[in-house]
């Protein structure tokens, strides 16, 4: 079984990992570990995450990080990232879920700031409900290479991206993209960047319609190509604050994915004082659809929380050096099983997270 | 195209994780080393550098001399109406000569170039393992008792060891001296001469103490920009990890976060310490860095701690010498 196979890998690396950096390690090869654990309380006014039958219902979160890097050499650097999270919710305990993830980075930096590396990223999720078809295992390897050129910063990479369902066969997704970005300092506070690329996705998907009330499902390979261009404008110094602009264009051979997106994106963290700090990001996804979706009645069986349209507010205040408590809320504003139309839920969320 | 061989049904990935690991676990064993116990062979050669560098400014000279002299031949042939035989035979023995002289002063420069650039390399290798032994020397002082000939004593192998890496700083500062602790208690010294050379070192010593001041409040605007970008961050991944891959959405590949992050770049009041920042020559960093960067702004801070530890003890000194002098007279 694929998925108990990432799980298991997964937990028992992190622990490998965490035994390995002990600190008589840490101090002999100039590495550096450090961690969290966070356990908290949620509330999801829309758990199914339905467009008319909302419910509510209240969970516990449990989640935690590793973040490595070592100098292998002197401009060679390896670092990773692990993370392990929970929800277990009080009465819909179908949806409850377990998601792991594992990141390696190995990168070579030049003197002149020239580098180039490769990264991998595994993910796996799993529901309590082993007949949802939602949980996937998934893998992306990507390489990428940065050069300066002159006061510009360029960046390319490309990517294989796979993708697993669990339980059903035919739902899987590979993809290639290829990306390149342009940074610029404009001062000593602002840098500006911008950034395109291209890919392909194929889905092995059922296309399920409903047309005057029949229902038709009929297993289907879609065929996806996108392009997509943008910019940003960081602001640091005291605090922080991003903006960002992107156009994304969808070419599909099936009917009701090929769409243009406008995507707003706004982040901003500050620290309100010596204890306590506040991060906001936001996001707007305005989608425009070829053709009336909803005389078709498509339906998306991937979708799950994908962001759409979101704005996350967090509050955190510092109890002790180590130790964190934050609050969040959450709105999200996102497309449905039934493309186009978007559902609504709140969250709130307080956490405890001791720090390493 | 078609899925058939792009399925990763039954894919080993715990295989694949563990596999990374016994990697991660390996590549330990090729960390570089950085004992001090190697200070005397990055001396040598920092020596055997200055050697040929000197050996490359004499040939400079020379050669540059000759280079002007060939010069100003030539525009004196160069201003004659008409040239006899002798004097074109002479003209082009001069343009060959001019040319070889440009060729060779080229090829000197470019070797000191590299020359300089090796240095930089050995003189923060050779930085970086004072480090060490100037704690130790320190400590040794700090231990003997107060006034004893002893501490005097541990006090001058400390100082001579901070006087070192102050040159090696110096050298490595684009700004000319960044520091300096030469001055020193001479045989023929009158009272007066210590007196003035104590407030000289006073005056460096407040100099380097605002130098600290900017260093430190500069780190601390760092670490509040970090952790600020990093709580940023920290909830960008959250929200991600909690949310569903979206392929075309960009979470594939760093969801909301985007790659590599902008430069911080090194306050000009701070400027001649980029090479022991190791910094690039814009005297950048990338937010990214932010960490490292800040290990070694504290680095230095510690080095110039003893920098004014030094001044302080000989500030002290002096002044005792010269009361010692005032006495005896």
């Amino acid at each position: 079984m694929m998925g108990r196979g990432w799980a298991i890998g997964i937990v028992s690396s992190m622990w490998t990992l965490a035994l390995l950096a002990g600190p008589a390690r840490v101090a002999a090869i100039a590495q550096h570990v450090e961690g969290h654990v966070q356990i908290g309380l949620l509330d999801d006014s829309n758990v199914r995450e339905s467009l008319e039958d909302e419910t509510s219902d209240q969970a516990l979160q449990v989640f935690g990080s590793l973040r490595h890097r070592a100098a292998l050499a002197q401009r060679l650097r390896l670092a990773s990232v692990w993370r392990l999270g929970m929800h277990r919710y009080r009465n819909i305990k179908d949806d409850s879920r377990v998601m792991g993830e594992a990141g390696f980075d190995l990168s070579y930096t030049a003197r002149n700031r020239t580098a180039a590396g490769v990264r991998l990223q595994l993910e796996t999720r799993d529901y309590a409900d082993s007949a949802a078809t939602r949980g996937f295992g998934s893998l992306v390897i990507e390489s990428f290479l940065r050069v300066p050129i002159g006061s510009v910063m360029s960046e390319v990479k490309a990517a294989r991206t796979l993708l697993d369902y669990r339980v059903t066969t035919g739902r899987e997704q590979a993809g290639f993209r290829g990306d390149g970005a342009l940074s610029k300092q404009l001062s000593r506070r602002f840098l500006a960047r911008l950034q395109g690329g291209a890919g392909t996705l194929d889905f092995n998907r059922r296309a399920v319609r409903v047309t005057n009330g029949q229902v038709s499902v009929l297993p289907s390979e879609q065929e996806d190509s996108f392009w997509h261009i943008g910019a940003e404008l960081q602001y640091l110094r005291g605090f922080y604050l991003e903006f960002g602009y992107r156009y994304l264009q969808n070419d599909s051979n099936t009917f009701g994915w090929d769409f243009a997106s406008h995507r707003f994106d706004a982040t901003f963290g500050d620290r309100l004082t010596r204890t306590t700090s506040i991060r906001l990001l936001a996001r707007l996804d305005l989608r425009d659809y070829e053709g009336d979706l909803d005389a078709f009645g498509v339906v998306n069986f991937d979708s799950e929380r994908e962001d759409n349209d979101a704005i996350v507010a967090e509050v955190g205040h510092t109890i002790q050096p180590d130790l964190l408590l934050k609050l969040r809320l959450g709105w999200h504003h996102n497309e449905s099983v039934f493309r186009d139309r978007r559902y609504t839920k709140l969250v709130t969320e307080t956490h405890l997270e001791w720090r390493f | 195209m078609g899925l058939r061989n792009t399925q990763i049904r039954g894919f080993p990935g715990w295989l694949i994780v563990s596999g990374a690991l016994c990697l991660l676990a390996l590549f330990p064993r090729c960390g570089y080393a950085r004992s001090y116990a190697q200070a005397d062979s990055f001396r040598t050669r920092l020596a055997d550098i200055d050697a040929e560098m000197r050996s490359i400014d004499t040939e400079w000279d020379h050669v540059d001399a000759q280079a002007v002299e060939v010069k100003e031949e030539i525009s004196r042939l160069d201003r004659q109406s008409s040239l006899g035989p002798l004097d074109r035979q002479r003209y082009s023995e001069l343009r060959r000569q001019s040319e070889q002289h440009s060729g060779r002063l080229d090829f000197l420069q470019a070797r000191r170039g590299r020359l300089s650039e090796e240095y930089g390399f050995y003189a923060l290798k050779l930085l970086r393992a004072l480090g060490p032994e100037i704690d130790l020397r320190r400590e040794a002082y700090e231990r003997e008792p107060a006034d004893s000939q002893a501490r005097v004593t541990r006090f001058q192998e400390f100082e001579t060891l901070v006087l070192e890496r102050q040159k090696i700083r110096a050298r490595l500062a684009r700004r000319g001296r960044l520091l300096y602790l030469e001055l020193d208690i001479e045989p023929d010294d009158t009272p007066e001469s210590l007196r003035e050379k104590a407030d000289l070192m006073a005056d460096n010593r407040d100099l380097l103490g605002r130098l600290f001041e900017a260093l430190n409040s500069w780190k601390r605007e760092l670490i509040e920009d970090r952790e600020i970008l990093e709580e940023v961050r920290r909830l960008e991944a959250e929200n991600d990890f909690f949310s569903s891959p979206d392929p075309m959405g960009g979470q594939w590949d760093a969801g909301w976060s985007t790659g590599s992050e902008g430069p911080i770049s090194l306050p000009p009041s701070l400027a001649d310490l980029a090479p022991h920042l190791e910094l690039s020559e814009s005297g950048e960093t990338r937010w990214e860095d932010l960490d490292s960067l800040i290990v070694r702004i504290e680095r230095v801070e510690h080095e110039l701690g003893d920098d004014i530890r030094a001044m302080d003890g000989k500030h002290r000194l002096m002044l005792e010498e010269a009361a010692r002098r005032e006495g005896d007279g």
